[in-house]
């Protein structure tokens, strides 16, 4: 097994389609094409494929990152995190946690004051992966998903601006 | 906006002759087109994206539907037999579905209207109709009585959709109302009619012979019906009475009992999806619920009204203020309580419970606080703040009916409200609006902290800040409180000093002015200064208590840190943050309060440096580590002593010339919840000892990178105050 990780190729619909797969096996309700086309559409450079270039198809991938950036409230620029799927058996070997370095690391390089993501309450995995790299539970949401679970807003600072609320701070005053 | 206009003018023609065919000049631009190129409306975000369907995708059309050859064919107009039974059977299972709907958070064609019958019935209500027959099959069982069934619970339908668009909570969060499209619920017959078919219906079981439990259920259900139809008058009216409620209690309670004797099926097909596939349908398909097996839904809701509705009976600002507080506190009340709750409380005509003024409403409540006398109060306030006030306090009270999730958001929206109030206040006379402010600032940031222990928001490490800074915010409210009780007593000892200076006076006019002036303060102004004292009492009691909880955790959490089992920062280096970043995000709520100051991070630091006790002199260690742990072991007896003190006073109704609670409307509640305080204090008292015991033997074995610490919620604690247990980590067993 060897990971390669690289940024998608919006005009490989291939791997478009890989993606959708991935990310809906992992959905008991799945998303609709929308929602793909306006992530991935949108930032196409927010998101990452991770394949196993050892295996006998090297680029299908076996796990990826979907994130989007814009600004929050007119006060901040912030980084979401909207989907992160690897392919279950090649689990456990840090490629979770490798893709969200990468995009974390671009979504900090374009400027970005915090990056926020949401995750069920119950998953440990998820809860696990992303507070060890520092995000905090900003808060609970009650029913949130489909399935009637609880989710936890999650939120990693990166600059001061994520530590102030956004009434107060200043218009037009984003980095 | 030109092409907005352009294609805004456009309508479609039935000339085919004028129509031309486009597909090559679509397909050409198409073409032309950047594979990243996205074409949609501006307005279409993630929200939208998200809840959008997808035509073709099974998961998320659901035309695509496969129906059974029952649902195909299921007729409307025939009697499926046996009728009695059948008719059970589907009363019934509509009624399971009402709770499965209102009770577990399910959606509407899931449930009520997965029920053949009741989309029916809707999709043939025309303006003006009576009730029925919307069915034809011969037999009254169906066309009678379970018509009226159906009406009954499509008018709570009505009611609960009424209950929806006031605001209070959130579609798809509290309650889901999807109504797939039906605009007909208006054209319900009105209340009366839809009683009077019910009753004409249970007139009618009386004339079967049938000694059945299909027909004894079957009546129970159609008197729950009732009572369900009843429900909006606690709405329409205001009504206070709880007959229906208790009959709806009583009915469930009978049905509990005969449910299980019975094997109830309703006809194949009368139960489907049908609705989802067959009308406009803005979801994806979703099967039909697994339904509650008992009635027990109704007796909750039933229970949850009453629970509401005693709020009627508050005497005081003192016991509203209480009530609130209580109501919602050790379990979340059913969705139609909470949501009645603000409804009859701030109501539509612009008064509190019908009885006072948005103004007034809140000016008991300095004034009880105070013991000063509104007149005396309102006079120096321009009326703008005094409304603003009232909306912020009334928004308070509308916080407490909130999902558990949105009442701790709730707060964290009044920090702000409450603060910048607070500083308007500032320098106006008389200084006690600023104060009752201060106090409900203080009480509302202590509240938004401690609920998230509750909620599970902060991880152990998190522990020690949110805990030091509640034993901060808890020090200023005692402060606060201590120096209004010394107003009161001032103003209790002025009374009292004049008593004795009319003692001194010689008769004559001097003397009788003073006797009037006296008298008038004992008759008006004793009794509220009083009261108002043993009030702050209490209220000093429960600071007292959340102090010394906190000192127990953060004592707790600094000998861990001794022993290098935790600390206030994440165990790994961060890649793309730092522990200031994260303690600042943590604190971002509290960072524009002006009063109390938020400490700065290094502060934190070092009080929690001054709690850890170093291994510089070993014997000094091992005697701080007991003083700790003796310290633990004594907050908690003197928390104790404080429950007993304020529970002996609930008991006594408020009359034991000590402590005022106003909790007459919220006894048991009360009493329940300083029960749970009281066992959290003991529990954690003896976790300390556990802790020492288990640390002793991590010393000797060398053993403490096998250790972390879990915040643990006791079964019969208060959650705001988890215990911080040592668990052996995972990793360790493998």
């Amino acid at each position: 097994m060897e990971i390669v990780y690289k940024p998608l190729d919006i005009r490989n619909e291939e791997q478009f389609a890989s993606i959708k797969r991935l990310i809906d096996a992992d959905l008991s309700e799945p998303y609709s094409i929308y929602v793909y086309r306006y992530f991935l559409n949108q930032w196409p450079e927010l998101t990452y494929i991770a394949v196993d270039s050892k295996s006998v198809t090297p680029n299908v991938p076996i796990g990826c990152i979907v994130c989007k950036m814009d600004p929050h409230r007119n006060v901040r620029q912030r980084g979401y995190i909207g989907m992160l799927a690897v392919e279950s058996t090649y689990r456990g070997h840090g490629i979770a946690k490798k893709l969200v370095e990468i995009a974390i690391d671009k979504m900090q390089k374009a400027h970005c004051d915090e990056i926020m993501l949401e995750t069920e309450v119950e998953n440990a995995a998820a809860l696990n992966l992303y507070e060890g790299m520092g995000f905090i539970r900003m808060k609970r949401m009650f029913r949130y998903y489909l399935n009637e679970g609880d989710a936890f807003k999650l939120i990693l600072p990166l600059t001061e601006r994520s530590c102030t609320r956004s009434t107060f701070l200043m218009h037009g005053q984003m980095a | 906006m030109e092409v907005d206009n352009i294609l805004g003018s456009l309508s479609i023609t039935d000339d085919f002759d004028q129509l031309v065919d486009v597909t090559s000049l679509f397909n050409e631009l198409c073409s032309k087109l950047k594979p990243e190129t996205i074409v949609k409306d501006p307005r279409f975000d993630l929200f939208e994206g998200t809840h959008s369907l997808e035509v073709n995708n099974s998961k998320l059309d659901s035309s695509l539907i496969e129906l059974t050859a029952e649902e195909v064919e299921f007729n409307l107009d025939v009697a499926y037999e046996p009728p009695l039974a059948s008719v059970t059977a589907i009363a019934d299972r509509l009624l399971r579905c009402v709770i499965s709907w209102l009770n577990e958070y399910q959606t509407l064609p899931t449930t009520v209207l997965s029920c053949r019958y009741t989309e029916s019935l809707l999709s043939s209500l025309i303006e003006g109709t009576s009730a029925g027959p919307f069915w034809h099959t011969g037999d009254d069982l169906y066309d009678k009585v379970l018509v009226s069934c159906v009406l009954g619970v499509c008018y709570l339908t009505k009611f609960v959709q009424r209950l929806l668009s006031a605001g209070i909570v959130f579609e798809e969060e509290d309650l889901n109302y999807n109504s797939m499209g039906f605009n007909t619920f208006n054209n319900l017959p009105e209340q009366d009619a839809i009683i009077n078919s019910i009753i004409e219906s249970l007139q009618l079981l009386e004339t079967y012979s049938d000694d059945s439990l299909h027909l004894t259920m079957l009546k129970h259900i159609l008197k729950i019906m009732l009572c369900l139809v009843h429900l909006e008058d606690h709405l329409t009216n205001y009504s206070t009475e709880t007959m229906h409620l208790d009959e709806l209690i009583e009915n469930a309670n009978l049905v509990n009992g005969i449910l299980p004797q019975l094997q109830l099926s309703p006809p194949s097909g009368s139960f489907s999806t049908h609705i989802q596939k067959h009308r406009s349908n803005q979801f994806p398909p979703r099967k039909i619920t697994k339904l509650p097996t008992d009635y027990s839904g109704f007796i909750t809701i039933s229970e949850d009204i009453k629970t509401v509705l005693l709020v009627y009976k508050a005497d005081s600002a003192l016991e509203t203020y209480q009530f609130a507080r209580f109501f919602n506190k050790l379990k979340q009340r059913h969705v139609i309580a909470r949501i009645l709750f603000p409804l009859i409380f701030i109501r539509d005509d612009r008064t509190v419970l019908g009885r006072f003024s948005f103004t007034h409403f809140y000016s008991l409540h300095v004034k009880e606080f105070s013991a000063q006398t509104p007149s005396k109060l309102l006079s120096n306030i321009g009326s703008e703040l005094i409304q603003e006030s009232s909306n912020i306090l009334l928004e308070w009270y509308q916080n407490s009916s909130q999902n558990t999730c949105r009442y701790r958001q709730g707060f964290n929206r009044q920090l702000i409200l409450w603060d910048s109030l607070q500083a308007q206040f500032e320098g106006i006379n008389p200084q006690i609006y600023c104060s009752w402010t201060y106090f409900m600032k203080l009480s509302s940031m202590i509240e938004f902290s401690l609920k998230g222990f509750d909620l599970n928001i902060y991880k152990p490490f998190e522990a020690y800040s949110m805990f030091w800074y509640v034993y901060y915010l808890s020090h200023h409210l005692e402060n606060l409180l201590k120096d209004c009780q010394n107003d009161i007593e001032s103003n209790v000892n002025a009374i009292h000093s004049m008593n004795k200076k009319l003692k001194k006076l010689k008769a004559g006019d001097k003397k009788d002015q003073l006797r009037l002036k006296y008298r008038f303060a004992m008759d008006n102004e004793m009794e509220q200064l009083q009261t108002t004292k043993q009030f702050l009492n209490y209220l000093l009691e429960e600071v007292g208590i959340t102090k010394s909880l906190c000192l127990i955790e953060v004592f707790q959490f600094a000998i861990l840190k001794s022993f290098h089992l935790i600390d206030n920062k994440n165990d790994v280096p961060l890649k793309f943050s730092n522990e200031k970043l994260i303690h600042n995000l943590r604190f971002k709520p509290f960072n524009s309060i002006g009063v109390p100051e938020l400490p700065e991070y290094e502060v934190f630091q070092q009080t929690l440096k001054d709690f850890t006790i170093t291994e510089e002199e070993e014997t000094a260690f091992d005697i701080k580590v007991e003083r700790a742990t003796t310290f633990i072991e004594n907050e908690a007896h003197k928390i104790i002593a404080s429950i007993d003190e304020i529970m002996r006073g609930i008991k006594g109704g408020d009359n034991n010339g000590v402590l005022v609670t106003g909790t007459r409307l919220v006894q048991e509640l009360s009493l329940e919840y300083y029960s749970k305080l009281k066992h959290t204090s003991k529990a954690l008292a003896v976790n300390s000892k556990v802790v020492i015991g288990a640390l002793k033997r991590i010393i000797e074995d060398k053993d403490s990178d096998n250790y972390r610490v879990e915040l643990i919620h006791t079964a019969d604690g208060w959650n705001y105050f988890p215990i911080q247990t040592l668990k052996v980590k995972e990793n360790r067993h493998k």
